[in-house]
């Protein structure tokens, strides 16, 4: 048979102990005399042993619980045991007869409301008690200055209209019903007007389930989002330039190079403008700068990344070494680090060391927008859809294409007029785009 | 509905004898000067001519002797009523009653019943000094084994002693002889009244005032003049004290909130606890609004000074500030 763990009895005058911390789990074994939980009484803090050994059955109390003296907290029995429902049960007799004793002794007699000294008649006790009425707030009418039961009717008349509980409750909490607004009817208060918070919380709950379709714990990497965006925001001076670029020739070169090509290696604009970044990266060294306390420091390597969206979250990958890889190479690196960023599988060295970010969202048609820095680069390109724009050529109206370029930058790194050449180069680069790959 | 017509106490009290004696021939009469003389008060007219000496059987001045013989006769078969020619002789015949006559039941395994009444008048307000003036019903309410009933009204003194007679314990009927000429209507037909059932005599709410006896009607004069104020008093007419009707005092304690006991008897010792002790040892403790209040006779014997006579009893004016008291 499972024995139960008490909340021992140290000393006549402990009538309960805290649980201060359990030293088991349910499952552990327990040896004889080994102590099972820590408990704190008004004196000392102390740690209780077990009667007998086993396994922890079950716990009937958490941490911090205050429990009456030789009142199961636990059982200890062999594992797979029942534990008794009735959680006296297995107290041993002669502790229990002395726990009768004892609570003989301090049990919380029902006392009628304000009993304690002031002089009052039974009845006026009576129905003070029944409706909650606090008899020291009584004006005694007696002859021998004793409470009655009229007066004790003129202070519930002359107190707001409340439920017999919301008065008990008022009289316990030490409020003063004129206080409070009752919500009842004809304006009657009742207990719930007495625990507003406890009101405020219900209504939320009940606002909540009415518009809150789910909440969602950020994963770790929307923590990490949210907080390097939020420190790129607030820390950097930023500025965005938007340039119009005419992107046809690019894309006559793009169709170009993929002619004949199979899907898995056909060039995608991103990968030419990928590659315009590194060679404009290259040409102004200021876009490959970080700064770092009282000091500019000019890198050497043009990595460039290129922010792609994952479910739930996004990554930057890193192109390292544009400058040195073909466009083909550079193709190449795009889709395998792409696909390894959509698997969850980039290595943290792959997302490092990026000197300037491409975030192109083209596909979705936007005109322009306000990209936020990769932190610490200087700046980064954000890429837009290209749109069919009418133009005058040798005197006929022919229709290109044309593709916003914005450019955000740290204004603490660069100037607007170095971001302008850098836009221009670029610009140049991106309508002249066999240059792109000489 | 039968008809109704008026008469006074001492005849109810007649009446009742009469009508049982003619009813059951094991009932008789015993007493001193109970027949030519037809008692002390005038009780027993013309019950000797009709009954003779066989039935109304005169007794020598020995009041040990003739209790002693209706316990003998009740516990062979009769069923005597025994006059006591005043309550207070109860002293010489203390042992009969208390000894023999409480006890025989309960000494004889059952097999022996005491049924047999004795007739007494109690009280005073007559002049006749401390010997024949006491309420000495608590003597007998100590002893069990003994019914103890004090009616207030004539109808109920005919209707409790019919009861009482047909009754097969020993019952201590005590007459108010204040009372023996005050009227009151009663029904042709046979009646009884159960013993142990209280009597509201007049409702009221604001206040209670249990009582018994000849207190019954002073408590009522106060309760008119008080209703004139209206304060409206309830007065319980107790009417038993043995068995005694615990459920209507409770009942009228947890109405009122409000309660004063009055009783001919020295309050001192008397009736009057018991019965705020027995509602302050219900739930209509709870209901009390106002100390319990007791109006009782003084703890003196009973001054032959018909003025001091009647400031050692309760009064209209002490019941009225005993009621003014707990309001």
């Amino acid at each position: 048979m499972a024995t139960a763990i008490c909340m021992p009895k140290n000393g006549m005058d402990m009538e309960e102990g805290t649980i201060v911390k359990w030293l088991k789990n349910v499952g552990d074994t327990i040896e004889k005399d080994e102590p099972f939980m820590e408990i704190e009484t008004d004196k000392i803090t102390m740690e209780t042993e077990s009667p007998a050994a086993g396994v922890l059955l079950a716990k009937l109390y958490e941490d911090g619980a205050v429990v009456p003296v030789l009142t199961a907290v636990g059982y200890v029995g062999e594992p797979g045991e029942k534990v008794p429902e009735y959680t006296e049960a297995a107290v041993p007799a002669e502790e229990k007869k002395e726990a009768a004793a004892v609570s003989k002794k301090t049990a919380p007699v029902k006392v009628l409301s304000g009993g304690n000294g002031i002089p009052a008649t039974p009845y006026a006790k009576k129905i003070a008690s029944d409706n909650g009425v606090d008899l020291t707030e009584v004006t005694p009418s007696g002859r021998h200055g004793e409470i009655r039961a009229i007066d004790v009717e003129n202070a519930i008349h002359a107190q707001p209209k409340a439920t017999p509980l919301a008065r008990a409750m008022a009289a316990d909490m030490g409020i003063d019903l004129k206080t409070v607004t009752g919500s009842g009817y004809r304006g009657k208060i009742t207990s719930a007007d007495l625990t507003p918070e406890e009101k405020a919380e219900i209504e939320a709950a009940v606002k909540e389930i009415e518009e809150v379709l789910e909440r969602r714990k950020l994963s770790g990497m929307r923590k990490v989002i949210a907080q390097r965006m939020s420190a790129s925001h607030t820390e950097i001076p930023n500025v965005t330039q938007n340039i119009k670029v005419d992107v046809t020739e690019l894309l006559a070169l793009r169709a170009k190079i993929n002619q004949g090509k199979e899907k898995p290696d056909k060039v995608s604009v991103n990968d030419l403008i990928i590659k315009a970044v590194g060679k404009a990266a290259a040409e102004f060294e200021r876009f490959r700068m970080t700064l770092e306390g009282n000091e500019y420091v000019v890198h050497n390597q043009i990595n460039v990344g290129m922010a792609v969206g994952i479910d739930d979250g996004l990554v930057v990958p890193v192109i390292k070494d544009v400058d040195k890889k073909s466009l083909v190479e550079v193709s190449k690196k795009a889709k395998e680090l792409a696909k390894k960023a959509r698997e969850g599988k980039l290595m943290p060295d792959e997302m490092g060391d990026g000197r300037i970010t491409i975030s192109n969202i083209g596909m979705y048609g936007t005109h322009s927008f306000t990209p936020i820095i990769n932190q610490p680069e200087a700046s980064i390109v954000g890429v837009c859809g290209t749109e069919d724009e009418l133009a005058l050529a040798d005197g006929e109206v022919v229709v290109r294409k044309k593709m916003m370029i914005c450019v955000t930058f740290d204004h603490r790194i660069l100037n607007g007029t170095e971001v302008c050449e850098f836009e221009s180069y670029l610009k140049n680069l991106l309508e002249n785009p066999v240059s792109i790959l000489i | 509905m039968s008809e109704m017509r008026q008469i006074t106490y001492r005849d109810a009290v007649r009446e009742a004898m009469v009508e049982e004696m003619r009813r059951d021939e094991s009932v008789y009469f015993m007493g001193e000067d109970i027949g030519a003389y037809c008692g002390a008060f005038g009780v027993s007219k013309k019950m000797l001519e009709e009954f003779g000496p066989e039935r109304i059987r005169e007794t020598p001045i020995s009041e040990t002797a003739f209790m002693g013989a209706g316990v003998g006769s009740a516990i062979t078969g009769m069923r005597p009523i025994v006059e006591l020619m005043f309550s207070d002789f109860m002293a010489v015949c203390y042992d009969q009653i208390i000894n023999q006559a409480a006890k025989m039941h309960f000494m004889f395994a059952g097999k022996v019943n005491v049924p047999m009444v004795i007739r007494t008048p109690s009280g005073g307000g007559t002049g006749a000094a401390a010997q024949h003036s006491q309420s000495l019903e608590q003597m007998y309410l100590h002893v069990p084994g003994l019914k103890v009933v004090v009616p207030s009204t004539p109808y109920d003194a005919k209707g409790l002693l019919k009861a009482s007679i047909r009754d097969n314990n020993t019952v201590v009927f005590l007459e108010q002889k204040r009372l023996y000429k005050e009227k009151g209507m009663i029904p042709d037909e046979d009646y009884t009244i159960p013993l142990g059932v209280a009597d509201v005599k007049r409702e009221g709410t604001d206040v209670s005032i249990i009582t018994y006896g000849r207190m019954v009607q002073m408590s009522l004069q106060v309760a008119e003049k008080l209703a004139e104020e209206g304060i409206n008093a309830e007065v319980v007419d107790l009417r038993t004290l043995s068995p005694l009707d615990k459920d209507a005092i409770i009942a009228t304690a947890k109405k009122t909130h409000r309660v004063v006991i009055v009783h001919e008897a020295v309050q001192f010792g008397g009736f009057g606890g018991e019965i705020a002790a027995t509602i302050t040892d219900s739930e209509a403790f709870y209901y009390l609004d106002a100390p319990i209040k007791r109006v009782g006779a003084l703890y003196c014997p009973v001054p032959f000074n018909p003025v001091l006579e009647a400031e050692t009893f309760p009064t209209p004016a002490k019941i009225e500030a005993a009621v003014r008291d707990v309001l």
